[in-house]
């Protein structure tokens, strides 16, 4: 991998006088102004069936429908040896009636060859956890310059250092993180801004499968919802700074609310005051929003915020969760996936702390509501310059159809277009065979694993092969992609926000290292132009407070910004 | 079983026992508005009607009773029967949708529904069908289906408000809201008070950013369903938008409030159709509404019970307890009886029954009820409080202070009971029983500002223990400074000579009560320096 300098970063002065003559060659020009259009969809996307990629998700196939086999487990896209393009990693599950021995299942990674095949490195990196396995993020955690990963189970979690040279490290237990209750979702952030990557688990229930129980709907065995067992409260580790963490929940004021089935979280500064504020999708449970009110301090928020119940002010079944600005106003919004007969929601940030339910103006209720959300996800897959959004969809009964006949098993997931004024047409239908699987998905997690300057997606299915999903024609329009490297800050950028600016138009991006369900995106910001041929300025606001400024960018290239240091495009 | 036993019973009573305490020292307020279900009563006198021949009607009766009574596995029965008797019996097919929509079993419910549809139709069995296919859809999330239904509802039920309403929500479902507006308008014209439609309106004002406007159709629905947690979460919602963060505030915890009572509910109600026939699952739901005053759904969940097990003694009681306390006493009078039928040997209802006829001022009734409580438990205070109350009421002073003797001997420290006794005893001229009664309230209870002004005055009075009264008088007026007690300590200084302490008193009283025509004029006599009695 090599880091070439062709467009250097421009001194401020400067660009202050480039500003000047821009602005004046705007005011002639006014129809150069408008850059970022609107077009139409005519992306798809394709299961890509043999790139090297055949994990199979087992919940341990105990027959039992014992509790914890349901949620699934998660996975996503990292270049965990810094080579330019996306690794994958698959959280598996494993038996709990029977030890298999060699046979196990593990958790996989992928590497990706560049040549759109994978390689199977498990065992070569040591990252084949044999845990009951949910969740997983990553996160540059020791600020050594290359990705670390973490893993939620059902059982103790796991950190896996990441060397450097191609191998990781399990240093659960030396760093204080082997979180021992049933985690689900995760995710890093730098929540006090001291450079250092924080620590964040959802945990879901007080469980233990040998106290399972056996639950029936009109004397019908199924899966025991979540209030069978009680909830579990959260976890957040601080990072020390010397590869060590401390477990800061009570101190933070993560434990000034009730304990509940949590299941999704994303960070994200909604509030723009320059800290991570922190969203829980609880299960059956009022949902969370942490405001964070300097130096790692958070009180929640979410009841006058208009973001714990829905808008008939009950609990939703909140599965997975992302923050994201999808109507470029510089303020972020807010997505829940929730369960069937409850709309996925649509939450928009009014800018005042308050966030308004616009599930059914934006077009995103009547269809949702038929669906048992997962992954979810802000992502603009045709690169119109507007986010659109992706919900993967699967029950959670295997059996439902013998007492609902209204719904399936596997469902089909869902792609929502982003038409720019506020709504979302669902596109499910005109987006290629990749969208027409039905199958019980779980997590999804995007990026652009090929490189090609469309967002891919790879999804996860409960017992069941994961997909890969390649995007074809998103890369019609035009794109940029930013890959963030901290110095004061965190090295890997995680809460960087990320301005785009083309004529009148604006994009915000923020990089989040957890979000959706169970998974992790590319930590690379990418952002689609539509038909603009340059990029007039990119503001990037670092955690540390720093704001780098660049000007007259050209589009389809990726970049790598280094905080107070520079831009450069990245060679491939 | 014997329900009389059970713990969860005893705890009915305890509550509802304070409610009594209350009324006994305050008596009774009247409250107007009720209207209590007749439904019951029609299922009660069906049931004596279960010898009648097994017809096809006989059994849809019987399936209505039954889901009336949350009986739903038997009503289903009954309506099976009946559509075995008439395949074609629309409203049959339509009840028995009903039942399964009660069961949450919404794919039944509609194939009944669907049924209906196709068998001739009977009253506005059409109709119906079609509204609640409207609504099962709808809640399955097939909104294009469930607005053909709700359309057709409306088409053949025009005069029924919840057609109108129904389709407005499958309209605002589907984001169509300018054809929801309009049908919400059209069901408030038929009914005013049909809250969800002003919720309906609400809503889709509030998305339509017309805060003000949805403030006043969130009021309107919550003043008309002050129960129902969605219309105070999205009142606070919109106080919220409106950045009226008090009143959202205050909002946000009567929706918290509303929604602990409705999870409560709903849990509760789980659990008695587990076990339909429990009367104490429906005395607990009944329990619930009442911690929030949900009076009219306490009644019917205690009615329910006592159909369901008409010898339910604790039902008829506590139902007699919630009529007294709205004032339908005629209603109360009859629980009353029918618990004092199924039990002659508590002496709570008669108490009860003594102290209904005593608010209606039927001395003779609640004497004869009250001598009973006591009769039954001697040692029952309100008894004697009552007959002592009842008796003062009719001049019969010697029989209130016998009450109060009686009521102190078995309550030895009742210290409101000598203070009674105490004053009775001044209006009988007995000065020195009365002085003792006082002296016994003191000795009970040093904080008695009443026990050392009554003592004070009855000193001065009769003119004896003056300095003592000086110090009793001024002790009552530390306790509790009201013009009445200024008034009885300037009473004992004159009493005492000591005039301008007198005047300095008084004054104090007439500051206090301006208007108070006995206290100008004792202002004058002590003015005047004349010391004569002024009491005379």
């Amino acid at each position: 991998m090599t880091i070439k300098g062709l467009i250097a970063q421009q001194p401020i002065i400067i660009l202050y006088v480039l500003r000047f003559f821009l602005s004046c060659f705007i005011f002639y020009f006014p129809l150069f102004n408008i850059l970022v259009t609107v077009s139409q969809s005519k992306v798809s996307f394709i299961p890509v069936t043999k790139s090297g990629v055949d994990f199979e998700h087992t919940d341990g196939k105990s027959g039992k429908r014992l509790f914890n086999e349901f949620l699934g487990s998660g996975g996503g896209f990292f270049d965990y040896d810094n080579d330019g393009d996306l690794d994958i990693y698959l959280v598996n599950g494993a038996s709990q009636i029977a030890s298999l021995g060699k046979n196990a299942p593990t958790n996989v990674l992928y590497r990706n060859n560049g040549d759109g095949y994978f390689s199977d490195v498990t065992e070569l990196t040591g990252t084949g956890s044999t845990s009951y396995g949910t969740g997983c993020t990553v996160g540059d955690y020791d600020n050594d310059g290359d990705l670390d990963l973490y893993v939620a189970n059902f059982g103790l979690g796991v950190l896996y250092q990441n060397s450097g040279d191609g191998t990781f490290i399990d240093v659960s237990m030396n760093s204080g993180v082997a979180n021992s209750r049933w985690g689900t979702s995760c995710a890093f952030a730098d929540v006090d801004n001291d450079g250092y990557l924080d620590l964040y688990i959802t945990n879901y229930a007080d469980y233990a499968v040998e106290n399972d129980k056996k639950c029936y709907v009109r004397g019908i065995w199924q899966y025991c919802g979540p209030r069978a067992y009680p909830p579990d409260t959260d976890t957040f580790y601080h990072n020390n700074g010397d590869g060590t963490f401390t477990d800061l929940t009570e101190e933070s004021g993560f434990l000034n609310v009730p304990a509940c089935h949590g299941l999704g979280v994303s960070f994200g500064d909604y509030d723009n005051d320059g800290d991570q504020d922190l969203y829980i999708a609880n299960d059956q449970d009022p949902n969370f929003l942490f405001q964070n009110q300097g130096g790692g301090k958070f009180e929640e928020t979410a009841l006058l915020s208009g973001v714990s119940y829905s808008d008939m002010g009950k609990e939703e079944a909140g599965m997975g969760t992302i923050f994201g600005d999808y109507d470029n106003d510089g303020f972020l919004d807010l997505t829940v996936s929730n369960f069937q007969r409850e709309t996925n929601t649509l939450y928009h940030n009014e800018g005042s702390g308050f966030f308004a339910d616009v599930t059914t103006l934006a077009g995103i209720g009547e269809v949702t509501y038929s669906y048992l959300g997962w992954g979810i996800a802000f992502f603009d897959y045709d690169n119109d310059g507007y986010k659109d959004i992706f919900v993967a969809n699967g029950h959670v009964l295997d059996n439902i159809t013998e007492v609902d006949r209204s719904t399936t098993y596997p469902q089909r997931n869902l792609l929502f277009r982003n038409l720019g004024d506020g709504t979302f047409e669902d596109v499910s239908n005109q987006s290629g065979i990749g969208l027409s699987l039905q199958k019980v998905s779980r997590a999804a997690a995007f990026g652009d694993y090929d490189n090609d300057g469309d967002l891919d997606i790879l999804v996860t299915n409960w017992n069941q092969t994961a997909d890969l999903l390649r995007n074809e024609y998103g890369n019609l329009n035009n794109w940029i992609q930013i890959d963030v490297v901290g110095t004061k800050s965190n090295k890997s950028g995680i809460g960087t926000r990320i301005k785009l600016i083309i004529g009148d138009s604006k994009q915000y991006q923020e990089v989040q290292s957890g979000g959706s369900y169970l998974s992790f995106n590319d930590l690379r910001a990418h952002f689609g132009v539509g038909d603009a041929k340059k990029i007039d300025l990119i503001e990037i606001h670092w955690p540390s407070g720093y704001v780098d400024q660049y000007e007259n960018l050209a589009v389809n290239y990726r970049f790598v910004a280094t905080e107070n240091a520079g831009l450069t495009r990245r060679e491939e | 079983m014997d329900l009389t036993k059970s713990n969860s019973e005893k705890n009915f009573k305890v509550r509802l026992f304070n409610f009594w305490l209350m009324c006994f020292l305050f008596l009774f307020y009247p409250k107007a508005g009720f209207s209590a279900s007749t439904a019951v009563s029609v299922s009660i006198s069906f049931i004596g009607q279960k010898t009648v021949k097994q017809t096809e009607d006989t059994h849809f009766q019987l399936g209505m009773y039954n889901m009336k009574m949350g009986l739903y596995d038997h009503a289903i029965a009954e309506f099976q029967e009946v559509l075995k008797l008439n395949p074609a019996h629309g409203a049959a097919h339509c009840q028995m949708g009903a039942v399964y929509r009660l069961k949450n079993m919404l794919n039944e419910s509609a194939d009944a529904y669907q049924h209906a549809l196709t068998v001739p139709i009977t009253g506005n069995s059409y109709g119906v069908a079609n509204l609640c296919l409207g609504m099962i859809y709808s809640s399955q999330g097939k909104f294009q289906v469930a607005e053909q239904y709700a359309e057709k509802a409306v088409e053949l039920m025009p005069e029924v408000a919840n057609s109108y309403c129904e389709l407005g929500n499958v309209y605002t479902r589907r984001g169509k809201f300018d054809l929801a507006i309009a049908q919400y308008q059209k069901a408030l014209q038929l009914d005013q008070d049909l809250a969800e439609a002003y919720h309906g309106l609400g809503y889709i004002r509030l998305k339509r950013k017309q805060a003000e406007k949805a403030l006043e159709a969130y009021l309107e629905a919550v003043t008309r369903e002050p129960y129902n947690q969605a219309f105070h979460y999205n009142l606070a919602t919109v106080y919220r938008r409106l950045n009226r963060m008090k009143e959202a505030r205050g909002q946000m915890r009567y929706f918290q409030e509303t929604k602990a009572y409705q999870d409560t509910i709903q849990r509760q109600r789980k659990e008695s159709q587990k076990d339909p026939k429990n009367v104490l699952l429906h005395a607990q739901l009944a329990e619930t509404h009442l911690s929030v005053s949900n009076i009219d759904e306490a009644i019917k969940a205690y009615q329910t019970a006592i159909t369901l097990q008409p010898s339910f003694v604790i039902g008829h009681s506590n139902l007699g307890t919630i009529y007294t306390q709205q004032g339908e006493f005629e209603k109360a009078i009859d629980a009353f009886q029918k618990v004092i039928q199924l039990d002659k040997s508590p002496a709570e209802p008669y108490l009860k029954l003594g102290w209904i006829y005593a608010r209606q001022q039927k001395y003779d009734l609640a004497e004869s009820y009250l001598l009973q409580a006591s009769q039954r438990n001697p040692k029952l205070m309100l008894a004697r409080q009552g007959l002592g109350e009842i008796y003062i009421q009719q001049g019969n002073l010697e029989g209130a202070i016998d009450s109060y003797v009686k009521l102190v001997e078995v309550h030895p420290t009742e210290s409101h009971a000598w203070l009674r006794l105490g004053v009775l005893r001044i209006s009988v001229n007995q000065p020195s029983k009365a002085i003792e009664s006082f002296k016994k309230v003191i000795e009970i209870d040093s904080e008695s500002a009443d026990a050392y002004n009554n003592l004070a005055w009855l000193y001065a009075d009769l003119q004896i223990n003056l300095d003592q009264a000086v110090g009793l008088a001024k002790k009552a007026v530390e306790l509790a400074p009201t013009s009445s007690n200024f008034d009885t300590l300037a009473y004992v200084y004159y009493q005492h000579k000591e005039y301008p302490q007198a005047e300095e008193a008084i004054k104090r009283a007439i500051k206090i009560s301006p208007d108070n025509q006995k206290y100008n004029e004792m202002l004058k006599k002590i003015q005047s320096g004349q010391p004569k009695g002024i009491n005379e």
